[in-house]
Order: structure tokens, then C-alpha cells, then sequence
């Protein structure tokens, strides 16, 4: 398209896309200058656009703070045991519902989507987990979680494009429906276990509303549940005091927004090119 | 007739067990889903019943005594669960209506970029609030929007505008929700329209250019016409799914000062949860929302099965 002339529409479209861009960046910059301000000039600045000061206190702070430490261990465990979890058991699901042929595919399938429709709702689940005893147990904001229907059903239609011609034939060879999944299918769905991966870490790491119910022990609070503490009890005593006598906490609370976002805008690039191609292969019906 | 059912459904059952033989891996395979399936999904559903009984602990489900329709009637006697009930709808059908046109705006304009690097790297950073959770967004917008000294408001003083109470101000806080929610998602929502102009045959493009159409005449008679099935799909899903949407944000970001325009179903039931744990009549509460927001879904899918020939969404 090189030569093109711009028109002064080009121009006007560029500029709204850029305007829209920077307002889509602009509140995580602002938090995250905010993070390395110090107090005082985290008052004496009024859109904290360019940093006018450079601290790392409210890390160091929140590092040796070992209620914040012990979050983030177990946000990393949740996140991992759940998405590896979550992957291995999706993967399985979707490659069984994936054959048409198989007797049984549809009536299951069934199953899985009328979860999609109706739930028990939050107390059914919250006594099931009290008779499992699983309260204060990471497990219950692992177990539950483990297919997501959702997902569940962009995994099956990817596989459902694939051509089936290099299984029959390992299947011809005598290979095993297990070693077809994990030596054939798996390595050649990277597209859509990348993106799938990516939905479930995120939601296991997002995640603070199971955290809430089924954890009543600070010390199993994931990084999220932490957070949200911060930032309600935070804002409570703002408004109690009308906003006076408020001194470092927003630097802090600055400091353990951007520890939480990190680690997904960190993943986010690598996976973003992945994901656009599996949501509309997976989201496409044959 | 029954004769030639019993023998279809009994060569079934045959099939379906020759079907097991042969491939009994898969079958095993599938076998802890179905157990995981069973135990969180389908046994919670049953928890429903107690909506109608006093649940205790000690008594359990078939102990607790039965009190047929009590909770319901109460529930919707009650002040706080009628306007939270309301606020729900009032919420979501704002959200709809100002942040439906918005993603397809969006997408639009991206089509128009001629600038390949460009194009690229606003999807890639309007795609990015979507995974971030509404804890962490709260916890940046109760600065950014706070009224003494956030920089929005900083920005309206500058301008000699008066200062807004973004996040206390019961008249303001929804249209919070709503814009907060749309810059959130605006993006992501993109994604599917672009998805749709991506099928467009350019050969519609040159024809267009060929009878003389110019720029915008090409994205209204071209475009637009192609996104139409996806707009309808789009809106549908988004009007069955009212009841089910906003908790996250809403919890997040609300306080007492705004409930009368801010709380809906689903905090009304988790904030009771927490401070009076009623268990039956929050089980009660839980399936309404369930029920009216199945209704909703169910209704919505039937509507685009009649304008897609037969295909629902689900």
C-alpha cells in the first residue's frame, strides 16, 4: 500500500485510533508512576503523567510484607496446578467430543452445556464445598474450575477442524487413542492450547470471588483476594476521613496493583499473537 | 410402532456397547470428567431445593423442614432485593444501549488503517484491559476517578468545569459502570466484527468502486450490510445474558453510598451472604437469577435461530 496518498480523513482516523489507544493505557501508566512516586509527590502531582520522582519504597515494602509474599506463592500455585489441571482435562474432553462417530459424544456434550444455562448458584456450592472439606483447602478454587464450558467448546470445534487422515493412520498403525491425543493431536494444536491456557491462567489468577468464599485463612489468600482487601479497606478509610490523613497506602496499593498485573501483560504478548486465530477457528461451527 | 421402538433402542444399546469395546480408552478417558461434572455442577442444582425448606447444617437437605414459596414472597416484599432486582435490569439495558455501537465503531476504524504496524498495535493494546481483573481496575479507578484527587477530575477543574463524584454519586455511579465497562471491553468486542470483515470478498469492494461509490458509501452499503448477522447475534447474547453479567465490576467498585442505583441481584445476595448468611432465602434469591436469566438466555437463542435459518449460538 506504499504511495497511498493520505487524505485528511486517513489523518483523522490515525489520530481518534492513537487518542483511543493512549486512553486504553493511560490508567495503568498513571498507576504505575504512582508505584514509584514517592508520598509527597504522589500529592503535589495532578495526572501523574511523567514521573516526578523515583522510589522503589512501596516495593520494598510490599516484598518484605510477607502477607503479600505468601499471596503471590499461592496465586503461583493456584495458577499453575489449576491451569495445567484445568488444560490436560479440557484437552481430553474436547478431543473425546471432537468424534462425531462415538455413541455417546452428543448426550455428553449435552451435559456439559446445560451448565452453560442454569447453576446451583452460590450458597448449593458453598455447602457442597463445607461437606467436602474443603473449606480453607487451595484445592476448592482449583477443583471446581477444572473445565470451563466455554472453553470446552472452542477446544472441540478446533479439533473438529483438524484432518483426521494423519490419525487414522497412526490408529491404522495400532497407536492408542492416548498416544494419538498426546503425540499427534497435542503438538499440532498449539494455536488453541496456547490460547485456551492463556484464558484459564488468567482466570485462575484473576480470580478472588471463590477465594473469598471458600478461604476464610489469610494465609491462603491469593494475590488477588489480598488486593482487594488493600483496596477496600483503603478506600473505606478515605471516606471515613473525608480523604484527610491519608498518607502512603496509594503509592502501596500502586505498588500491589502493577506486582498483579505483571506477570499477565508479561504473558499477554507472547500468546496474543496465538489467540485472535484460535478464538475464530475455535468459535467457528463447521 | 412400540415393537419397532424397542428394537431400535435395543440395537442402540447394542451399538452403543460395541461402540465402548472399541474404543475403551476414550471411554476411560472420559470417565473423571463425567464424575468432576457430576459432583460441581450437577449436585449443586439439587442444593436449589433448599430455597423451598429452612435449611440448618444439622438438619440437612432432607431434614429441613419445607416452607414452600416463603423466601420467595418475602424476597420480593423486601425493599432492598426489589430495587436490586430493578437496578440489575436498569444497569445492563444502559450498558447495551450506550456500549452496543461502540466495538463495532472500533472496528470500522481499524478496517480503515491503511498502516499495517499501526493497525496491529492498537488491536494488540485495545485487546489488553479484558484480562485484567476488576479488582485491580477498581483498585486504579478509585484514584483515577476519586473527586479530590483524581486526574479526571483534576483534568474537568483545569477546564473550570465543576468536579464530578464519579464513584459516589447515586445519579452518576451507573453511567460510571457503563463507561468504565465499555473501555474495558471495547476491544475484545472488536474482535468478532473484525472477524466478519475479514469475509468480506473484496470483489463487493471493487464493484462498489466501479458503480462510484466513495469511502464512507463503501462502509455503509458494504460493511455494514456484511456485520449485520454478527450485530444480531452479538446484541441477542448480550440481552440474555442481563442477568448474568456486572457482579465483578459492581462489587468492585461500589459502597454504600451508591447502592440505591448500584446494587444488584448478585451483590445483594454475596453482601448478604457475607453479613446475614441466610442460607435458604439467599439459595431462594440465587434462583431467581438463575431461573429469569435461563429464560432470558433460552428466549435469545430462539431469536437467532429464527433469523439464522435454524442455527442458535448454542
Amino acid at each position: 500500500m506504499r504511495g497511498l496518498r493520505w487524505s485528511p480523513i486517513d489523518i483523522a482516523i490515525v489520530f481518534g485510533l492513537a487518542v483511543f489507544g493512549l486512553m486504553t493505557l493511560y490508567p495503568f501508566w498513571y498507576i504505575l508512576v504512582i508505584s514509584f512516586s514517592t508520598p509527597e509527590a504522589y500529592f503535589a502531582s495532578d495526572y501523574h503523567l511523567i514521573p516526578s520522582s523515583f522510589t522503589i519504597e512501596a516495593y520494598q515494602y510490599n516484598l518484605e510484607n510477607p502477607q503479600l509474599t505468601r499471596s503471590l506463592a499461592n496465586s503461583i500455585f493456584i495458577t499453575a496446578i489449576g491451569t495445567t489441571n484445568s488444560l490436560i482435562w479440557t484437552t481430553i474432553t474436547g478431543y473425546f467430543l471432537s468424534k462425531r462417530g462415538l455413541a455417546f459424544v452428543s448426550l455428553i456434550f449435552t451435559l456439559f452445556l446445560v451448565t452453560l444455562f442454569f447453576d446451583g448458584g452460590l450458597v448449593p456450592k458453598f455447602i457442597l464445598i463445607r461437606q467436602l472439606g474443603l473449606r480453607n483447602n487451595l484445592l476448592a478454587v482449583i477443583l471446581p474450575f477444572t473445565i470451563n464450558p466455554f472453553f470446552l467448546i472452542l477446544t472441540k470445534n478446533y479439533f473438529r477442524t483438524r484432518n483426521p487422515e494423519i490419525e487414522e493412520a497412526a490408529r491404522v498403525d495400532g497407536a492408542s487413542a492416548f498416544t494419538i491425543l498426546f503425540r499427534i493431536v497435542v503438538p499440532t494444536s498449539k494455536p488453541i492450547l496456547a490460547t485456551v491456557g492463556l484464558f484459564y491462567a488468567v482466570q485462575y489468577w484473576n480470580d478472588w470471588f471463590w477465594p473469598m468464599i471458600y478461604l476464610s485463612e489469610r494465609e491462603l489468600f491469593p494475590l488477588a483476594l489480598h488486593l482487594r482487601n488493600i483496596v477496600t479497606q483503603s478506600t473505606s478509610f478515605e471516606h471515613n476521613t473525608g480523604g484527610i490523613g491519608v498518607t502512603s497506602p496509594a503509592t502501596i496499593r500502586a505498588s500491589t496493583i502493577v506486582l498483579t498485573i505483571v506477570p499477565i501483560v508479561l504473558a499477554y504478548p507472547f500468546v496474543q499473537r496465538y489467540f485472535v486465530h484460535g478464538i475464530l477457528l475455535g468459535s467457528s461451527k463447521e | 410402532m412400540t415393537t419397532s421402538r424397542r428394537f431400535a433402542s435395543a440395537s442402540y444399546a447394542r451399538n452403543a456397547l460395541r461402540d465402548i469395546r472399541m474404543n475403551k480408552m476414550l471411554y476411560l478417558l472420559i470417565i473423571p470428567p463425567l464424575v468432576y461434572l457430576f459432583v460441581f455442577h450437577y449436585l449443586p442444582m439439587y442444593g436449589v431445593i433448599i430455597s423451598f425448606q429452612d435449611f440448618s447444617f444439622k438438619k440437612g437437605y432432607f431434614g429441613s423442614d419445607w416452607v414452600g414459596f416463603e423466601h420467595f414472597q418475602w424476597l420480593f416484599e423486601n425493599p432492598t432485593f426489589r430495587r436490586a432486582f430493578f437496578n440489575t435490569f436498569k444497569i445492563n439495558l444502559l450498558r447495551i444501549l450506550i456500549g452496543f455501537p461502540c466495538p463495532i465503531i472500533l472496528a470500522l476504524l481499524i478496517n480503515e488503517v491503511r498502516v499495517t504496524v499501526f493497525k496491529r498495535t492498537v488491536q494488540t493494546v485495545s485487546y489488553l484491559p479484558f484480562f485484567i481483573s476488576w479488582v485491580v481496575l477498581a483498585g486504579i479507578f478509585n484514584d483515577l476517578l476519586s473527586r479530590d484527587f483524581g486526574a479526571v477530575n483534576n483534568v474537568f477543574a483545569s477546564l473550570g468545569l465543576p468536579r464530578i463524584d464519579f464513584l459516589q454519586d447515586p445519579n452518576v455511579f451507573p453511567f460510571t459502570l457503563v463507561v468504565s465497562e465499555i473501555w474495558r471491553t471495547v476491544g475484545w468486542g472488536s474482535i468478532f466484527y473484525l472477524a466478519t470483515i475479514a469475509t468480506i470478498s473484496p470483489a463487493l469492494y471493487e464493484a462498489a468502486e466501479v458503480d462510484g461509490a466513495n469511502r464512507l458509501q463503501k462502509v455503509l452499503f458494504v460493511t455494514l450490510p456484511a456485520l449485520r448477522p454478527t450485530m444480531v447475534v452479538l446484541l441477542l447474547l448480550s440481552i440474555g445474558n442481563v442477568l448474568r453479567v456486572g457482579f465483578d465490576q459492581v462489587f468492585n467498585l461500589y459502597n454504600p453510598l451508591v447502592y440505591e442505583t448500584g446494587d444488584i441481584i448478585q451483590t445483594y445476595i454475596v453482601r448478604s451472604f457475607s453479613e446475614f448468611p441466610r442460607f435458604s432465602r439467599l439459595a431462594a434469591a440465587g434462583f431467581i437469577q438463575s431461573l429469569l436469566g435461563l429464560i432470558m438466555l433460552l428466549v435469545a437463542n430462539e431469536g437467532v435461530k429464527r433469523l439464522q435459518d435454524g442455527e442458535g449460538i448454542y
